[in-house]
């Protein structure tokens, strides 16, 4: 318990480029629950990381819906052009 | 004709799956198109050697693979020799936001309430896609292993060949990144200097999925831009 408290209020006082780690390993979801806990504490009383933690939660959340879009692209685009094909054709017929 | 001596029916049975393998891995079409056509001519020369052991396309494919290693490792030189790159890549990859201490130095911009409200909105989609594209292919491709396609971090160290500490490194990278690139185009309006409520709105989840954090769910304004050694 001692040693819960005592990452919590580590995690809280670090230097907040720490916590830009910190934030990362958190949406990788690596981060341990004291270092969560303090990390979140910090987040509340410091408004550039809140600031911070919500852009690189709103990229988490965006990358998860480039997924079915992006490969909704990638189905359509999944063909070799044909003027590709053709050329390749040419090239391989002269071989 | 031999079957395997074939090249016209290498490009009909195999020439999507080359293709979609080439341009995810090299993102340019271009280049994926000479290096298609180097595995090809490099298949029909080396034909003989192709003892049947694995099936057509699996050969062919590690010879496309050997092209694009090649590839890569001769652009990993290039870049090494004129770096950097580009403005806009060099200008991502500078770590300018704290100070010697690790405090804050830039604070990060506010993002465009219009843009980010909504992520249906082309102009994200647009902005989200080139920013991207501006980061370094390592770091591209292990954010959209793991995030777009929420790949386990085992497979996707294997399929990138770099251990978990190194993918946690590229996934802070690309994050760092695209945050700062996305923030040079969808800046907010600096005289407001309010947290735009998309931001509030993804506090509040970061703040329940953490479960004890503030009880508050109000996002307050900005103090001011001098908050230099905010720790």
């Amino acid at each position: 318990m001692i040693a819960f408290v005592r990452e919590i209020v580590r995690v809280i006082n670090v230097p907040c480029r720490s916590h830009s780690v910190m934030m990362s390993a958190s949406l990788d979801g690596r981060l341990a629950r004291a270092t969560r806990v303090g990390l979140s504490i910090h987040t509340v009383l410091c408004v550039p990381c809140r600031r911070l933690f919500a852009q690189f939660t709103l990229l988490h959340d965006a990358a998860k819906k480039l997924s079915r879009e992006a490969q909704d692209r990638i189905l359509r685009n999944e063909a070799m052009p044909v003027e590709v094909r053709d050329r390749l054709r040419a090239t391989l017929r002269g071989r | 004709m031999p079957p395997l001596t074939d090249p016209e029916r290498w490009l009909i049975d195999h020439g999507d799956m080359l293709w979609r393998y080439a341009i995810a891995r090299v993102r340019d079409t271009h280049v994926a198109e000479e290096l298609i056509q180097a595995a090809l001519v490099a298949a029909l020369e080396s034909h003989a050697g192709f003892r049947g052991e694995s099936t057509e396309r699996t050969w062919l494919m590690s010879i496309l693979r050997h092209k694009i290693a090649d590839h890569g490792r001769a652009r990993q030189r290039e870049r090494t020799l004129r770096e950097p790159a580009s403005a806009a890549a060099a200008s991502l990859a500078r770590d300018d936001r704290y100070n010697e201490h690790g405090g804050w130095l830039n604070l990060p911009a506010a993002w465009s309430r219009s843009l980010t409200r909504s992520l249906e909105s082309d102009d994200f989609w647009r902005e989200f896609e080139a920013c991207l594209g501006l980061l370094p292919a390592g770091v591209a491709e292990a954010f959209i292993l793991r995030e777009v396609r929420g790949i386990d971090a085992p497979i996707a160290c294997a399929e990138l060949r770099i251990t978990p500490e190194n993918l946690w490194v590229r996934m802070h990278r690309a994050r760092e990144m695209l945050r700062k690139c996305l923030s040079g185009k969808l800046a907010g309006s600096p005289s407001k200097r309010m947290v735009h409520q998309a931001e509030a709105d993804h506090a509040g989840n970061l703040r329940a999925s953490h479960g004890k954090g503030s009880k508050s769910g109000r996002v307050s304004a900005i103090r001011g831009p001098n908050l230099e050694g905010t720790r």
